[in-house]
Formats: structure tokens, C-alpha cells, sequence
């Protein structure tokens, strides 16, 4: 039995492929997206995300902790020192407020398939199903692949949504399993892609370039818009070149920045790096559909 | 929206709610003249003399007339059956009506004199007053500890009725005047019980000829407003509106615009004969639909005439208005009259209902966003998804959780548990919040004492000792602090359930007594099957079904509270069951404990499950509640109307607790749930504020695991979804696949609030800004500036699902 070590199982998702959904978030990533909006999906290690809103600052978390892990930081509050946690959980059993939750926890692939079947009359009757997101899920190819297999007896189907920066192949162990592939480019300058996420963006494109010859499935390419990064007129000219020269791309999706992960930065004890660039709505990003309707490709805003 | 519909509604709202005298003085020095004679007898007169004597309105513009008072949304007033509030408030205790926090009634003067002086005849006969009396010491004890609670069919009459439309609408009520002369001639006096039913027959014939001559007062209006009458059009309006009026409802309606005038003429009338509430409307779209068929093909109306008439009779519906005595207006905060309109479900031959009236319905709905009538959207498995689409298209732009959702698959099933015939099943329409009624055919959908479901828990957690009033009502078997396991506790407190659902039944066994003796209204229940056959009024048995129950509170609450205990005293062992109790007593107060009560209320609120999650440890102690409640009242109770007649005659069980979940958690101290002394419990069968985290799917699986066969008078399932999750189509697409599983999984029904939290608290800084803003309290939409601000934040704090 495989296992997958999971930080959020969202229910009736809308937003996250066809009909209603339920998304899988897997833990680890290979990349450090400046605009990350899920920075507790970054490390494989569990780690303790800390809620300010909630916290009454009754101190009982640093009093049970054995590790001394627990400091108070004026800016973020009671923050888990994630060199020193050992993941025991007194801490988050001890807050009776529950401000401190456990991101990451190891599942079965039989306690997966029993949690999200709990929403299959849902995926039936909207055409939905499960999507696997991440951090980057392909890091657990084997363990969506023996999902994607259970689920498809059921008739429910399979999305993944990849950042793509992974070896060929894990896709290629879960690629016949997955009904649909959501697919990230972020730049297309490897320079400026190192810059903005820690690596290079050779594997990247390589690894679509298999998939847009290879992967039978609906293949949809997303391109996060973030002012100041990639918003220029050249890189998304770059961008769109690219896909047009690829085969059965169904479309390309325009995904607006937004801020929304901000309270899991202070919460992890990290600085936010977009500092105050306001969300972006998305009537703001329409324009683009006119701008580059030139291009073969089908381009929607989400 | 036309111009003129547009004014209209203009003017619905520019009107203030008012109390008008008229009809208490008509009423009161008619029944100072009929004293000796039968009840029946002198109500009917009475009737007839308020409807002869009392001023006729016909407003600028209106195309539907009629009118309940001297003003629109003016109430009139009800003094038999209850007047000792109307003196205390007119002195200003607790309130004075016009400075009420929801609510408000304005008056002058006068008003107030002649209802006094009116009041003085009352005094020693009202059937409040008597019930009071009558009630056993212990009943007594348990309303004013805010256990059960009958006011609201005490202090007023009987509601929940839905007469038979289709029938005067074909036959008129020239046909039931007939059959009631003749059932009346066909008695043999000399047998017994037949004299009393020749007094309510007497009675029927002379409260539909009532009706008829308050219908030619109206058309008298028309015809002399019409003589002076300048503009051309509107004086040919008014001659058309008086020829219209001089037919129905005496004979069968000839078109569209007669129907529809009919049915109004039938609600505000029955109104008019006693104020209890809750008179729906049935299925209005299939008894009207023949005439906008015929009218279309015979090119006498077009579609938006139509739809303009359905405009103006919706309107006309919040035109009437009821005033309650404060205590009993928390219970329905929102100048509520549950008149609810049904649409859609299916045909005697299984196929979809819906006709072209079904979508005039929503478009009215969704057009003039009014409170009143309540939008229903029956939906059963052949439903057109199209029409769902449309329906819930109006939900967003209505912002008041109008259409609501119910399920025929559901309500069928539970009908059946009850023996209702087949072909009468599928007739079933909401009446009131949600209660099931046959139209035409079951007397009252909802009726006796609300009972305190978590208030019953607080009793036994204190061993049957009421904390709040320190009356012991029923000893627990076990002292609840000795007990090892949650079964034990929850055995204590099924032996507290059964002894107040048993009070419950003895209470309405006596109000029904009283009724018989003191309020036979012989019109009403002439529209009813089969009480002229049987010479019965509704509440003797004429009707074909009955079955008794008043609404419930906190079952919800309850389970949460089991869950919690359960898991956190007697699984986790956080704390201890003296802990606890001493938690609850001080209400989470006392910070000298370790933990600290606050702490203990964190736990109990953050560590326990919570139904609502499609958690089975939450949800399952919901479920063993709801099956001790529900199976009780279907098997181990009879209503008094047993073997006059009637079936099935049993109780039965109602979730839809208004406003009524605020005021009855005002009753209770702090509970296991982590609720604090005063809160409210929840709403219906909504999981409790703040405890969903799951999402939509999770909510409607918790809720889809109870037992909704016993639910014949509903359980409210409200969702608040925010504005941007119905944009599109797609999006509103997913919302009917999850209205669609919840219904397979015989979920009765749902409502869904569509605004943002912002939009509502900047309405409770700046209401004048917001008259028209709407929000579905519970199985009901009402104005949301005219809820009371703890109300508000009820609403407000309502989780929102991330949807």
C-alpha cells in the first residue's frame, strides 16, 4: 500500500476542473514560487502553521512542548521552530482554540479512496471527481497512480495539476490514469525562471513538449499572471509561441495573482515576498483575451 | 417590472405597518348581541357584520383589490382569543408597539381607545386566559419555564390551512353554499349531534355569503370610484375590476384575471375570520394555469399582462398583516405570514408540473424581491434541470432565499409513512415554513405547543431540576453526575423527552377542547373536505387528515452537545463530568478551575465533533435524537380529533423554528455544545453558527444521513452562499447537482442566503439604506432592517461555506 503525505482535502471545489471536485493537496515541491499562495505546501516535512486570529495567548503550546521548539515572535506569533519540532502534537492537541494546526499527514491509499468516496454520488451526478494539487503531487506518482486505478472503477475521474518540474517519469507512470493534466509554465527565460522560482525551466518544458505528443487526456495549460514577474507583453508573447507550437493543448488559462496566502507565511514564520501588490480581480486580466487573440489557442481567465 | 408594478411596490414599502381597529369593534359589539347562541352561529354573524361594516379600500392603480384593514398592512385585531398583552403593550410593557427593536406596529390614539374599550367585554373569556386556567399546575410550570409554549395557538387562532382553491375556483362558492343547504336539509334532527351540525352548516352558508357581499362591496367601490374617474383607462379598470368582482368568487372564474382575483379574495378572507397564520396558497400554478391557457389561445391576455397580474397579486399578499404580543413575535420576528406559494413537483400522471404559470411565479419572485408569498419549488426526479437553473437564477437576484427547494421524493415517502392515499400524495404542497398539507384536504399542517428540545436537556443534565426557575419536574433515575457512560446519560434524557412530549400532547388535547367550545369558523372549514359532509368544523375533525405538532427548537443543539460529552468526558477524558457540569453551571465563567471555564467552553467547542462535517460521531447522535422524537409522535400519541374521522391523527414532527431557536436559547443555560447561557440553539436542521468547516457537500451528507421520514412538518436546511459562487452558469449548475444528491438522499428541502457578510453588517449600520434587502430567517424571508440586531447577528454569523 502506498502513502501520501497530505496537507488539505478540500470538498464541493468549483474552481479546480469539471463539476464538483475534491482537491488533494500532497506536500513538497521542487520549485520556490516567489507568489507561492500555499507556502506550507513547499517543504516535504510536516510543519506546524500557526493562526493568529484564533490564538487567545494562553502560552500552553510552548508549556507542553519537550523540544523547546515554540518561540513568540512579535510580527507572526507562537511560531514552530521546524528544525527542532519532532512532530508529537501536544502542542496543537493542547490549543483548545485549535490556532495551531499539523500541515502534512501520511494517508493510506485505502484511507484516501474511503475519505473522498464520501462525495461520489457528487462527482456523478456534476461529472466531477478528484483532483490531485499540490506542491507538486507527481512527486507521488505511485501513490495517485494506485488512487487514480481505485477511482476509476468507481467512474470517477483523475485531474492533476503539476507544476512540471519533476523526472518524465513519474508523469509517465500516471499519465494513462489521469483524465485530465493542468499544467503550469511560469516563464519562458530560464534566467528569469531561476529568479523566480529557484530553478531553471528546461525540464519544464521539456516534460510538456512529451506530454503534448505523448498524453491522451484533456491538457490545459495555466500561466499564474503576476504583476512585476511575468505580465510583460514579451513573455506572455513568448509564452503563447510556445504553446501554439504544441499539439493538443485544449486551452491556456490566465490564473490572476492574488494574496490569499499571506496569513500562512506570518503563520509558518516566514516573510511574504510580494510585500503589499494588491489581488488582481479578474475582469482585470480580460484585456489579454483581446490582446493576444491572434494566437490559435483558446485563452481563458479564471 | 412595469411602471405600474413598480409603483405599487413603491408604495408597499413607503406604507407603515399600522394597527387598525375596525374589525375588534365590529366583532366585539356583534358578539355582545349573540350571547346564548351557539358558537358557530355567532361567530358566522360576527363574521358577517365585520365584512359588511368595514371600510373598502380599492388603491390607485391596484388590478387585484381587496383589503384586510382600514389600510394596507394594517392589522386588525383578534381580542378573543387573547387581549391581556394589548393592554400592557399599549402602556409601553415591554414596549410600546411603534418602538418595538422588530417589528414595529404604528397607531394613533383613538385606535388604541376603542380597542381598550372593546377589550373590556373580553375580559374573563379570552382563550388564552381560559387555556391558562384550565392547564395543569405542572404545564403551567414547564411554558413559563421555556420548555413547551402554545401561544401561537392560543393567543391566536389556528392557521396552517390551505383551502381548496381549485375547487371555488371551478365550482364557486355558489356550489358550497349548495351542498352545505342541502347536506343541511338531509339532517334528521331528531337524531342526536345532528342539531349542532345544522348550527355550523347555518354557519358555512353564512359566512360564504359574507364573502360574496364583501366581494359586491368592493365591486360597489370600483363603480364609484369609476364616476369620477377622469382618466379613461383607469376608469374602464375599475368597471372591469367590479364586473370582475360580482362573479367570484360567488361563481366559476371566467379568465385569468378572475382567478386570480379569487384566490385573493379567498386568502384575505380567511384571514379575516380568525388571525391564525400560515394560510397558503397550495399549488398555485396548476389550479391557475387552465385560465392562462385558455386566455392565451383565445388571445384574451398576453404574457406580460399575465405576468403583471401575478405581480400584483404578490404584492397584494404583503398588503396582509398580523399583530402579535411581543413574546409571541420573537418566536416570528420578520411581520411574518407564512403564506407560501408552490410550484412545479408533478402531474396525477407522473410527469413534470411545470407550466408556464410555474415560471410567471418566479419571475415575480425574482422581479419585486418581496418577503411574501414564499416561493416553493417542489422538485421531483423529472423535474426540467432548466426550470432548477431559472429557480435558482432568482435566488441570487432575490437575496432573500427565495425559491426555496423541496423535495417530493421525500415528503412523498413520509406521507405515505402516514397513510395518505397515493393520488394525494403528489398533491402535497408546503404550508407555512415547510409543513406538509394536502390542499383542500388536511385541516391543520402545523399546530401545538413548541417544544424546547435542548431546554429539556439542561433540565436532566440538572437531574430534572429546571436551573433557571428551580422547579424539579421529573427526577432523573441516576444522578447524571454518577454516570459512567454517554448511554446512560442519554437514556435520562429520553425519560425527560418523553415526559414534556407528554405534557406537549395534554396541553394541545385541552387547547382543542377550548377551540370546539369557543372558535368555530364555519367558512374556512366549508372549503375544506369534507367538513360539510360531516357537518364538522376543522377543529371537531371535518377535515380528511390531520395530524398534530407544533415546531421544536435545538435538536441540532442537542446532538452536539451528546457528541461532545461523548467524546470529550467519556473518550478523550479532557475533562471529567463534574468538570463539566460545574462548567455549565457557572456558564464557562469560573476561571479558577484548571482548566478554566472558558478553556472547557474551548474545547468543547473546538475539540468535539459537530454535526454538520459528515462526521457519523456528530451526526449519529443527531439521528438517535431525531428517531426517539419522530417515531413518539408518529406511534405512541393521538391527536383528539382520533376516530372523528380525520387520519392519521397522530403527532408529528417540525424543525422549522422561525425565529424561535433565539427565543427559546434565551431559556437555556450554558450547554455541553459550548453554547452559553442565552445563546441561540440552531436553526432547523442547519448545523449550529460556526460549525461547518467541511463545505456544502459535507453539510448536505450530514444532513442527508437523518431521518426525514418523520419530518412531516419539515426541518429547515438553510446554506448562505456568497454572490460570486452563482456567476455563472456552470457554477449555478454545480449548485442544482448538490440540490439534486441531497434530495436522492431524501434531504426535504433547502434555502440558500446569497449576499456577503459585508453587505449585511453595513445594512445594520445604515438600514435606511437598505428597506428593501431581504434574508431568509428560517423556511421564511422577511425584510432584514426589520429584525430585531440580535437577529442580524444571527444571520451574520451564520458559517458561510466555501463554496
Amino acid at each position: 500500500m502506498k502513502k501520501g503525505r497530505i496537507f488539505n482535502i478540500e470538498r464541493f471545489a468549483t474552481e479546480d476542473g469539471p463539476g464538483i471536485r475534491t482537491v488533494v493537496f500532497l506536500k513538497g515541491c521542487g520549485l520556490r514560487c516567489k507568489w507561492c499562495a500555499n507556502p506550507e505546501s513547499q517543504s516535504f516535512e510536516k510543519e506546524v502553521l500557526f493562526n493568529s486570529r484564533r490564538c487567545i495567548g494562553c502560552e500552553r503550546c510552548i508549556k507542553v512542548c519537550g523540544e523547546n521548539a515554540i518561540r513568540y515572535i512579535e510580527e507572526y506569533g507562537y511560531i514552530t521552530n521546524p528544525d527542532l519540532c519532532i512532530h508529537c502534537e501536544k502542542c496543537i492537541d493542547n490549543c483548545y482554540t485549535n490556532a495551531r494546526t499539523m500541515m502534512g499527514k501520511e494517508y493510506t491509499t485505502e484511507e484516501l479512496i474511503e475519505e473522498l468516496l464520501r462525495d461520489k454520488e457528487y462527482y456523478h451526478m456534476s461529472g466531477g471527481g478528484i483532483t490531485f494539487s499540490g506542491g507538486e503531487p507527481l512527486f507521488y506518482s505511485s501513490f495517485i497512480r494506485e488512487c487514480a486505478e481505485i477511482l476509476k472503477e468507481h467512474n470517477i475521474t483523475t485531474l492533476i495539476e503539476t507544476c512540471g518540474h519533476i523526472d518524465i517519469d513519474n508523469i509517465k507512470e500516471v499519465q494513462e490514469y489521469s483524465d485530465y493534466i493542468f499544467y503550469d509554465i511560469k516563464h519562458m527565460d530560464s534566467k528569469i525562471h531561476k529568479k523566480l522560482t529557484g530553478r531553471g525551466n528546461e525540464l519544464i518544458l521539456s516534460n510538456l513538449t512529451w506530454l503534448s505528443q505523448n498524453y491522451k487526456g484533456n491538457l490545459s495549460v495555466r500561466y499564474p499572471y503576476i504583476p512585476g514577474c511575468n505580465d510583460d507583453i514579451e513573455s506572455i508573447d513568448d509564452f503563447l509561441n510556445f504553446v501554439e507550437g504544441l499539439e493538443n493543448i485544449q486551452e491556456v488559462v490566465f490564473l490572476p495573482y492574488h494574496r490569499l496566502g499571506l496569513p500562512k507565511y506570518s503563520g509558518l514564520g516566514r516573510k511574504y515576498e510580494m510585500g503589499d501588490m494588491e489581488s488582481l480581480k479578474k475582469k482585470q486580466l480580460e484585456h489579454l483575451k483581446v490582446l493576444f487573440d491572434d494566437y490559435n489557442i483558446n485563452i481563458k481567465i479564471q | 417590472m412595469n411602471e405600474r408594478i413598480m409603483g405599487l411596490r413603491k408604495n408597499l414599502f413607503d406604507i407603515k405597518p399600522r394597527i387598525c381597529a375596525e374589525r375588534c369593534t365590529i366583532f366585539t359589539e356583534s358578539m355582545k348581541e349573540s350571547e346564548g347562541l351557539p358558537i358557530a352561529i355567532r361567530r358566522a354573524n360576527a363574521f358577517y357584520e365585520v365584512l359588511d361594516k368595514m371600510t373598502i379600500n380599492v388603491s390607485k392603480d391596484e388590478l387585484i383589490v381587496g383589503n384586510q384593514a382600514r389600510w394596507p398592512k394594517a392589522s386588525p385585531i383578534y381580542p378573543e382569543y387573547s387581549y391581556e398583552w394589548l393592554i400592557e403593550e399599549f402602556d409601553g410593557n415591554p414596549y410600546y408597539f411603534d418602538e418595538r427593536p422588530g417589528d414595529k406596529f404604528y397607531y394613533d390614539e383613538e385606535t388604541k381607545e376603542s380597542i381598550l374599550s372593546s377589550i373590556e367585554y373580553w375580559k374573563n373569556k379570552s382563550l388564552y386566559e381560559n387555556l391558562r386556567k384550565t392547564l395543569p399546575e405542572e404545564i403551567n410550570a414547564a411554558w413559563d419555564a421555556g420548555v413547551i409554549d402554545d401561544t401561537w395557538v392560543s393567543a391566536c387562532g389556528l392557521g396552517n390551512i390551505i383551502v381548496d382553491y381549485d375547487l371555488v375556483l371551478k365550482k364557486g362558492l355558489r356550489d358550497v353554499i349548495a351542498r352545505a343547504e342541502k347536506r343541511m336539509s338531509e339532517l334528521d334532527l331528531k337524531e342526536p349531534g345532528n342539531v349542532r351540525k345544522k348550527w355550523f352548516l347555518e354557519a358555512a352558508i353564512k359566512g360564504n355569503k359574507a364573502v360574496v357581499n364583501f366581494s359586491n362591496r368592493i365591486a360597489e367601490e370600483c363603480e364609484n370610484q369609476a364616476k369620477d374617474m377622469e382618466d379613461e383607462k383607469r376608469k374602464k379598470e375599475l368597471l372591469k375590476l367590479a364586473d370582475i368582482c360580482r362573479n367570484v368568487p360567488l361563481n366559476p372564474a371566467r379568465n385569468f384575471h378572475e382567478a386570480v382575483q379569487c384566490v385573493y379574495m379567498l386568502l384575505l378572507t380567511v384571514h379575516l375570520e380568525s388571525n391564525g397564520h400560515a394560510i397558503s396558497l397550495g399549488r398555485f400554478d396548476q389550479y391557475l394555469y387552465p385560465f392562462y391557457k385558455k386566455d392565451i389561445e383565445e388571445n384574451r391576455i398576453t404574457r406580460e399582462e399575465a405576468l403583471e397580474l401575478v405581480e400584483a397579486f404578490f404584492i397584494k399578499c404583503n398588503e396582509i398583516n398580523k399583530l402579535r404580543s411581543w413574546g409571541d413575535s420573537e418566536f416570528f420576528i420578520g411581520y411574518q405570514m407564512f403564506i407560501n406559494l408552490t410550484v412545479g413537483g408533478q402531474t396525477q400522471n407522473g410527469e413534470d408540473a411545470i407550466n408556464e404559470v410555474s415560471h410567471l411565479c418566479i419571475e415575480a419572485c425574482e422581479n419585486l424581491r418581496l418577503f411574501t408569498p414564499s416561493v416553493s419549488v417542489k422538485w421531483f426526479e423529472k423535474t426540467d434541470d432548466k426550470f432548477m437553473l431559472k429557480a435558482l437564477e432568482a435566488v441570487t437576484k432575490h437575496q432573500g432565499g427565495q425559491p426555496a427547494f423541496y423535495n417530493d421524493k421525500a415528503f412523498i415517502r413520509t406521507l405515505d409513512n402516514m397513510g395518505i392515499p397515493k393520488e394525494d400524495q403528489i398533491e402535497w404542497a408546503p404550508d407555512g415554513c415547510i409543513e406538509a398539507s394536502i390542499p383542500g384536504k388536511w385541516d391543520f399542517a402545523a399546530k401545538g405547543p413548541w417544544l424546547n428540545v435542548e431546554k429539556v436537556l439542561e433540565i436532566t443534565l440538572n437531574n430534572g431540576v429546571d436551573p433557571n426557575t428551580g422547579r424539579l419536574f421529573k427526577k432523573t433515575n441516576r444522578n447524571i453526575a454518577d454516570c459512567e457512560s454517554i448511554d446512560q446519560i442519554f437514556e435520562e434524557y429520553k425519560e425527560m423527552l418523553k415526559y414534556f412530549m407528554d405534557l406537549q400532547v395534554i396541553t394541545e388535547h385541552i387547547n382543542d377542547e377550548l377551540h370546539v367550545l369557543n372558535d368555530i369558523n364555519a367558512y374556512r372549514s366549508s372549503l375544506v373536505e369534507d367538513c360539510i359532509g360531516r357537518g364538522l368544523d376543522l377543529v371537531e375533525g371535518g377535515a380528511l387528515y390531520s395530524a398534530d405538532g407544533g415546531p421544536t427548537a435545538g435538536t441540532i443543539s442537542s446532538g452536539d452537545a451528546f457528541a461532545a460529552m461523548e467524546d470529550i468526558v467519556f473518550d478523550k477524558k479532557l475533562i471529567n463530568l463534574d468538570q463539566l457540569l460545574h462548567a455549565l453551571e457557572t456558564n464557562f465563567e469560573d476561571l479558577t478551575t484548571t482548566p478554566t471555564g472558558e478553556e472547557i467552553r474551548a474545547i468543547l467547542l473546538n475539540k468535539a465533533p459537530k454535526f454538520g462535517n459528515d462526521d457519523d460521531k456528530a451526526d449519529s447522535w443527531v439521528v438517535k435524537i431525531q428517531d426517539f422524537i419522530g417515531s413518539r409522535y408518529r406511534y405512541e400519541y393521538k391527536s383528539s380529533k382520533y376516530g372523528k374521522g380525520p387520519i392519521p391523527c397522530c403527532y408529528s414532527y417540525s424543525q422549522s423554528p422561525v425565529t424561535g431557536n433565539i427565543a427559546f436559547g434565551k431559556m437555556i443555560g450554558a450547554t455541553p455544545d459550548g453554547r452559553k447561557n442565552g445563546d441561540p440553539v440552531n436553526n432547523g436542521i442547519s448545523p449550529a453558527n460556526g460549525s461547518e468547516k467541511n463545505g456544502a457537500t459535507a453539510a448536505c451528507n450530514s444532513v442527508g444521513k437523518l431521518p426525514s421520514i418523520w419530518f412531516q412538518k419539515g426541518a429547515i436546511f438553510n446554506m448562505r452562499l456568497a454572490e460570486s459562487m452563482l456567476e455563472t452558469e456552470a457554477q449555478r449548475k454545480r449548485v442544482i447537482d448538490l440540490i439534486k444528491v441531497l434530495f436522492e438522499n431524501y434531504g426535504q428541502h433547502i434555502q440558500f442566503n446569497v449576499v456577503d457578510g459585508k453587505t449585511y453588517k453595513d445594512a445594520m449600520k445604515n438600514p435606511e439604506k437598505y428597506n428593501d434587502l431581504m434574508v431568509r430567517v428560517s423556511g421564511y424571508s422577511a425584510l432584514f432592517t426589520a429584525l430585531s440586531p440580535e437577529v442580524q447577528m444571527d444571520v451574520i454569523n451564520r458559517a458561510e461555506l466555501e463554496l
